[in-house]
């Protein structure tokens, strides 16, 4: 007999042996492949078995042990003492391969504000400009590291800048909490990596956290998908329509709006976005695809902003990743206009912290 | 299309400014089609509801230069209340159910659209629309629940009104090959070996189901055209089967995708696919594969006898824009 308690057993972390976590998004919106045939895409049909938990499969890798808990839905938890060289490999085979699974694509808010109450000891921003900035731009490629009690106030200093307020974009986070459900010492990767040491089982309520913030945020896209309705099912009688485009504003002028257009629709990692740009006016209308999950994306966009049109049924990790990568490469700074979405995205502090 | 100016007003958290969903407007039905009472019948493009006010606005969009008579005097004959059960409108109180007419155009076309009103003697207020601009004129036709919505008569836009519907029936091919392209892009990715015509036109336009047989086959017919030229641009990935026959059906089989390459080759493979459609722009089509004279039969039903369509504007410049 194996349970979820035999799960945590085998991860119980110290600080000689950190876990590793890595959340997936395993994601079929058609429907047509279960759990078991996502699992089989992952580890081969042959390389994992059930547990008496119904959400929690192990499954085995290059001699190394995973445990993979299904119990948030499409987001995934696969549990390690493997190092990172060992498991990532196999998993960014996987993901760039098949369109049911992906990364999740943490925003930079996300890991600015980490956790509530929790001391940052290390800091990690990576701005990677040089295919949407010209040469000329300071902050083309912009990365930090810092570590140590007062490395977010320094972050902070530099973000107040001009020339590298858009490009302070957080890629990694390291922190300790000390409260009395426990103590963790947790780092934290924007593609949803997690390497931790301390109580294992808070280690697991922390990655449930840092995911429905960002599931929060993934449907909420979602539901602004384009759904046109027929009034009383009947396409005779008229229709409706629900949703609208995704509206995004830059803090910052696009440069060269020929330049912006080729690199995001080169089809090349990370965007995988596919298209041809048509410039109107001073604006670039695309009907995209975004390759990794096979599902059109148009959008449209101007100097200063960006619109997405979210086919129906289209999926929001699509957009986490557009927006993550945008950080990363274009403005940190940008903004959802929907209040709703832009709540989810910045995640504001709560108060006291 | 003048409908998508009048649809981001209406709509929130866009860039531009949704002024009619501020005070008070927001879309109960697009192409509602209600019985007249003197006979016949008229399909209302957009109807706004103010729910506050039990306020209806029946809105007719434009595109072109004219009005159409007979239309323009049945929208003035509309009962509300024979909208509100086309419509299945809730509402949500029993104040008086008022209404209005409102035409939609582009604004350099607006002069002609108000000379037609004006001509049949029909006073209805007008919003013209451009990339940067929408203006409510005629505004003393208009209630004034519409009036407060335009403080200053006009609104600014930051960004052109959001192409939330693309295209229509009355899209030139060009946008047909534009639509598809992508479509046939998105199918490779999941490995669709083969698309039938009626399947794109039902995915790719928003109406297409609700259309009468004669405008589907006119959209069937572009559909054919486009994926006719594509198959042309490049024959080793596409290859456009016509049934015998003629018809809206048809099938495009795709003869190889990026998806069979490892992650690198995969890249380049589709970068190559934006590549041929650039390359090949200006280019001709062979001869053999385009099929004018099927789109001739099909649309001259359809279309205005005095201006040449598209399909064939385009056969005799040997355009395709992309």
């Amino acid at each position: 007999m194996t349970t979820r308690a035999d799960m945590i057993d085998r991860l119980g972390c110290d600080v000689s042996s950190p876990t590793r976590t890595i959340v997936v998004e395993a994601h079929d919106p058609s429907g047509s492949s279960s759990p078991d045939d996502i699992m089989a895409i992952i580890f081969g049909s042959s390389n994992f078995m059930e547990t008496d938990d119904a959400y929690v499969k192990r499954a085995f890798v290059n001699d190394g042990e995973v445990w993979v808990d299904q119990l948030q839905g499409r987001f995934w938890s696969i549990h390690t003492k493997m190092p990172m060289g060992g498991i990532l490999p196999v998993l960014k085979e996987k993901i760039e391969s098949h369109r049911e699974l992906d990364w999740l694509w943490l925003p930079s808010n996300h890991l600015q504000n980490l956790w509530p109450g929790a001391s940052s000891n290390r800091v990690k921003t990576k701005f990677q400009g040089h295919d949407f900035l010209p040469a000329s731009d300071p902050a083309q490629d912009l990365s930090i590291n810092l570590a140590g009690g007062g490395a977010e106030r320094l972050l902070a200093y530099i973000s107040q800048e001009d020339n590298y307020r858009s490009a302070v974009s957080f890629d990694s986070v390291q922190v300790s909490v000390r409260d009395s459900i426990g103590r963790l010492d947790e780092a934290v990767h924007r593609m949803g990596r997690f390497a931790v040491t301390g109580d294992f089982e808070y280690h697991l309520q922390f990655v449930n956290i840092i995911v429905g913030r960002y599931r929060k945020l993934v449907e909420l896209c979602e539901q602004s998908s384009l759904a046109w309705k027929p009034i009383d099912g009947s396409s005779d009688d008229g229709f409706t329509f629900s949703g609208g485009p995704i509206a995004i504003r830059f803090s910052r002028e696009i440069p060269d709006m020929e330049q912006f257009a080729a690199s995001l629709f080169a089809a090349r990692q990370p965007f995988r976005l596919w298209g041809i740009p048509q410039f109107k006016d001073d604006v670039v209308y695309v009907d995209a695809v975004d390759l990794h999950v096979g599902q059109q994306v148009r959008m449209e966009i101007g100097r200063q902003w960006m619109r997405v049109h979210l086919e129906s049924g289209g999926c929001g990790n699509a957009i986490a990743r557009l927006i993550s990568n945008l950080q990363h490469r274009f403005d940190s700074r940008l903004e959802f206009v929907d209040p709703s979405l832009q709540s989810a995205l910045a995640l504001p502090a709560p108060a006291g912290v | 299309m003048p409908v998508n100016a009048l649809l981001g007003l209406c709509t929130p958290n866009d860039i531009n400014p949704a002024v009619l969903s501020h005070a008070g407007f927001r879309i109960v039905g697009l192409e509602i089609t209600v019985a007249c009472s003197v006979g016949g019948r008229v399909t209302i493009d957009v109807v706004l509801l103010n729910e506050a006010e039990s306020h209806l606005v029946f809105c007719e969009c434009k595109s072109g230069n004219n009005i159409e008579n007979e239309q323009a005097e049945r929208y003035g004959m509309i009962d509300p209340k024979s909208v509100v059960t086309a419509a299945a409108i809730t509402l949500s109180n029993r104040k008086p159910l008022t209404s209005e007419v409102l035409y939609v155009c582009l604004a350099d076309k607006s002069e002609r659209i108000i000379q037609g009103l004006d001509g049949i003697s029909a006073d209805y207020a007008l919003l013209t629309v451009s990339d940067s601009e929408v203006a409510l004129r005629r505004a003393e036709n208009a209630s004034e629940i519409l009036r407060d919505a335009f403080p200053g008569g006009s609104v600014k836009l930051p960004a052109p009104p959001a192409r939330i519907i693309d295209f229509d029936h009355d899209s030139p091919v060009s946008v047909f090959v534009d639509k598809v392209r992508p479509y046939l892009i998105r199918a490779a990715a999941r490995r669709i070996e083969e698309v039938s015509v009626p399947r794109i036109a039902e995915d790719l336009c928003v109406h297409y189901r609700r259309y009468q047989q004669a405008v589907r086959q006119q959209i069937a017919k572009r559909f054919q055209t486009a994926l006719r030229q594509l198959s042309a641009e490049d024959p080793d990935t596409y290859r456009y089967e016509q049934v015998p026959g003629g018809g809206p059906e048809g099938v495009v089989r795709l003869l190889r995708t990026p998806e069979e390459f490892d992650h690198r080759g995969r890249t380049v493979a589709y970068q190559s696919l934006a590549r041929v459609s650039r390359r090949r722009k200006g280019k001709s089509v062979d001869p053999n594969q385009l099929d004018l004279l099927a789109d001739v039969e099909g649309s001259s039903e359809m279309e205005d006898p005095s201006e040449p369509s598209d399909d064939e504007e385009e056969g005799l410049e040997g355009e395709e824009t992309s």
